[in-house]
């Protein structure tokens, strides 16, 4: 009872002063289901192809009132790349470029999150790909936050986010037909993650 | 490339990085070779020609290189060293022979020390094991080659392996490794054709050594061994085929072109024709693995 009663006041003082105690961000796993992790590449001048990752794996912390504190790893299988043409996609695997059969993950690891607006922020990190580790950073939105309004989801909270950014792929050692096809590649992530 | 491409842009074609640029490298320090009366270290030209399409293609690799197929540039340059080393000590037969076997093994290890290191299954093991005998086997025969048959006879079979693994490489979708293996062959090439004229008039055109066999033989390899373990679309089989080429000596000797200069001019070309059909039966072999 004495114990209560002191966490009440300790609660009490801390509403009436406006400040909050600190608290541990959420940690969500990302949902595979719900989230593309698509990269484009300008071809020859002509257009810009599209492929994506269809195996990846990654958890996230997210805290919406204290955006520093959040975190983010994902780990994407380099042979499930998928450009919807077989031939092209063997070829993506091959050492001319993902090489899959060598390094068959590559990472993202945050290492600093901003917030840059009101849903809006940057999420540096270190991506590890064909073996070697160069920071990137990504403009982050958020979407949502919110209990999935499906029944079969029982009620689970998901936050959702999009993600852009773009690097020179020749910096990490991907030079294979550089510059006639390009060495800048888009990259877009849409995120949907399932509180733990 | 990047600023060299840009400064001259048809730097930036493939054709010219890896076909014509060894070809011509390999033709004028061939020359310049033979010109400074340095002909016992002939193979300088095959092994530079070779390093400068990778730098044009590729660029210089990170040291170190995190990828198997940035390894080969530095492999193959420690080949053309120590083979360098070796011609220029007049080193004994048994150095090389050494050699012919410690390279591959050290290609073989640093292509898979990190695999080896987080638990590598049966059949990356049993593949590294063939590509090191399987490279060993072919450097020996190719170093015979050069011994028996001169600068040219060898040259012509190098061309021959090299195409030979290219297309292999190519039907395998690695269409780097492929045109890398064409470097090794435009390189010795260029090459084959400078030792070609002095070989038919004087029967003498420098000698291929220990700096030809492990700077372009040793490239060849090196390219061989990221084939075989880290491409899985490339037919194991069609690349152990290419091996054969190396055997070409010993079937032109079934076919007595006698001596003299006719005979001495058709030799490399009896040599690569010969060199040729394994060289093929891997092509048809690659498609047909491919086919199924």
């Amino acid at each position: 009872m004495r114990k209560t009663l002191l966490a009440l006041a300790v609660f009490g003082f801390v509403s009436v002063s406006g400040e909050r105690p600190a608290r541990a961000a959420d940690s969500f796993a990302i949902d595979q289901a719900h989230t593309n992790i698509v990269f484009l590449i300008n071809h020859l001048g002509y257009s810009r192809m599209i492929g994506q990752f269809q195996e990846f794996e990654g958890s996230l912390t997210f805290d919406e009132a204290n955006v520093g504190i959040s975190a983010l790893e994902i780990a994407i299988k380099t042979a499930s790349v998928d450009t919807d043409h077989q031939k092209r996609d063997d070829h993506l695997r091959s050492p001319d470029f993902f090489n899959a059969a060598e390094f068959p993950e590559m990472t993202f690891k945050s290492t600093k999150v901003e917030k840059t607006g009101a849903n809006t922020g940057k999420v540096t990190g270190d991506l590890t790909l064909l073996g070697a580790t160069k920071p990137v950073t990504m403009e982050v939105t958020f979407n949502k936050k919110a209990a999935h309004p499906l029944p079969q989801y029982n009620g689970v909270m998901v936050a959702g986010f999009s993600a852009r950014t773009s690097l020179l792929r020749s910096e990490w050692g991907m030079k294979t037909f550089v510059p006639n096809l390009g060495d800048e590649i888009e990259i877009w992530l849409e995120v949907e993650a399932h509180k733990k | 490339m990047g600023e060299l491409g840009a400064a001259a842009p048809w730097l930036n074609d493939p054709a010219v990085q890896v076909g014509l640029a060894p070809f011509a490298v390999s033709l004028v320090l061939g020359l310049l070779v033979q010109v400074l009366g340095a002909a016992r270290v002939m193979g300088l030209a095959l092994g530079a020609g070779f390093l400068v399409a990778y730098v044009l293609f590729e660029g210089v690799p990170d040291f170190p290189p995190p990828a198997a197929k940035q390894k080969v540039f530095y492999l193959a340059a420690i080949g053309l060293g120590a083979g360098l080393v070796l011609d220029l000590l007049n080193r004994p037969a048994w150095v090389t022979r050494g050699a012919i076997v410690v390279f591959p093994l050290g290609c073989a290890l640093w292509f898979a020390w990190r695999r080896l290191g987080g638990g590598a299954d049966l059949m990356f093991l049993l593949t590294l094991a063939g590509f090191w005998a399987g490279a060993a086997l072919f450097l020996n025969r190719l170093a015979r080659l050069g011994e028996q048959e001169g600068l040219p006879g060898a040259g012509a079979v190098l061309i021959a392996a090299a195409l030979g693994a290219a297309a292999v490489a190519m039907l395998g979708n690695s269409i780097t490794l492929a045109l890398l293996a064409g470097a090794v062959a435009a390189a010795a090439g260029g090459l084959t054709l400078w030792s070609y004229g002095p070989w038919v008039l004087k029967g003498q055109a420098g000698a291929f050594g220990a700096t030809a066999l492990l700077g372009g033989g040793g490239a060849l390899v090196a390219l061989a061994g990221v084939m075989a373990l880290y491409v899985p679309q490339v037919s194991k089989t069609a690349l152990a085929l290419v091996i054969l080429t190396s055997f070409a000596g010993p079937a032109a000797r079934q076919f007595s072109l006698g001596s003299g200069p006719v005979a001495r001019a058709g030799g490399p070309v009896v040599l690569g024709g010969l060199a040729a059909v394994p060289a093929l039966a891997a092509l048809g072999l690659a498609y047909l693995m491919q086919e199924l």
